[in-house]
């Protein structure tokens, strides 16, 4: 039989009750450490679907220069013919005007003649002038389609 | 018999707790794990990130670049026409200032001769020529304007394209900079090669 005393001391003691509370504590700790393992392994899941957005758009981004060089490229071509026309014109026409010039200041021909060459060379040179127009045109032209391509290009670094 | 009982609990006691110590350590330790590897990503990302931003930021400047460099170059050459245009007008000036004097010297003469049909037949060309000399000085004045705009067009194109380099050196890192690097040696072997 045990003794009374011993059984009041077991009973203040309650070792079965400590016993419990260290199980109880055993079980939390495991509990934590299995959700947390959860957790690292759906981390290094976000992280890596994370990289591989950023790297996607990243491609993205570059596809879309490289096909905005494409696109420039031609543009570039095709101003640079227009101008390159534009220029040899402007030779010519210049070279029309100094031979009306010519006319305009020979020897021996009427008065008449002399003012028509003379107005001719003139009408030649706003010619001239009017091709300048015409290349500033382009330029603008240019320099508006690289306006727009830089503001796609700054939006699209900030996104 | 209860002797039994009290050491069956002790040892259950003893096992548990040694239980509880295991959980405890390996939590701690997983708990550090966690920690180190959230921070570990962060700073991973945060530098993937950063990396892909700048590595973007270097091509589309050096986009920029190259279309304001091919624009400038355009505006150089449509600058070159008008300075040509300008002078080819200033020759057609000078001719008829020219067949001016000529025509001045001729009346003098023809004053001097008294001959009063000559006279009037070079003062009506003389008419036609400084007409034709206000023509042409506002050809010329219209070109002139003309070859000042295309000049400030092209400076202006100049310094766009100058400052997206400087932007790529200093705003894109190592690959930034060894781009300007090679701009540089290119621009100064032209130079050197066009004396």
């Amino acid at each position: 039989m045990v003794p009374d005393e011993i059984l009041e001391v077991v009973e203040r003691l309650n070792p079965l009750g400590f016993i419990e509370n260290m199980y109880a504590r055993k079980l939390s700790y495991k509990l934590e450490t299995r959700k947390l393992k959860n957790e690292m392994e759906s981390m290094r899941s976000q992280a890596d679907l994370l990289k591989r957005k950023m790297g996607l758009e990243y491609d993205i981004r570059l596809e879309q220069i490289k096909q905005r060089r494409a696109e420039m490229e031609l543009l570039f071509k095709q101003e640079e013919n227009k101008l390159a026309q534009l220029t040899i014109t402007r030779e010519q026409v210049l070279r029309m005007a100094e031979n009306a010039q010519n006319s305009a200041l020979a020897e021996g021909i009427s008065l008449e003649e002399r003012e028509f060459f003379a107005s001719m060379s003139y009408e030649y040179i706003r010619q001239v002038h009017a091709f300048g127009e015409s290349s500033r045109q382009s330029l603008k032209n240019l320099l508006g389609a690289v306006e727009r391509n830089e503001s796609l290009l700054l939006t699209e670094g900030k996104q | 018999m209860w002797w039994l009982i009290v050491g069956g609990l002790v040892a259950w006691g003893i096992a548990e707790s040694e239980a509880e110590k295991k959980a405890r350590k390996e939590f701690e330790r997983t708990r550090t794990q966690h920690s180190n590897m959230m921070n570990a990503h962060r700073r991973e990302i945060r530098h993937f990130a950063s990396h892909k931003s700048k590595s973007f930021e270097f091509h589309k400047l050096r986009e920029l670049h190259w279309e304001s460099h091919k624009i400038n170059q355009l505006a150089r050459k449509t600058y070159l026409e008008g300075k040509k245009s300008y002078s080819g007008v200033c020759r057609l000036l000078d001719r008829a200032k020219r067949k001016r004097r000529e025509f001045v010297s001729d009346l003098v003469i023809a004053k001097k001769q008294k001959d009063k049909g000559r006279v009037r037949e070079i003062e009506e060309n003389l008419c036609v020529i400084n007409r034709h000399l206000r023509q042409l000085e506002d050809g010329r004045a219209k070109l002139a304007d003309q070859k000042e705009s295309f000049y400030n067009d092209m400076i202006s194109l100049q310094q766009a394209t100058t400052e997206l380099k400087y932007q790529i050196r200093d705003n894109c890192g190592p690959g930034g900079e060894i781009w300007f690097d090679r701009i540089e040696a290119r621009n100064e072997s032209r130079r050197r090669s066009l004396g």
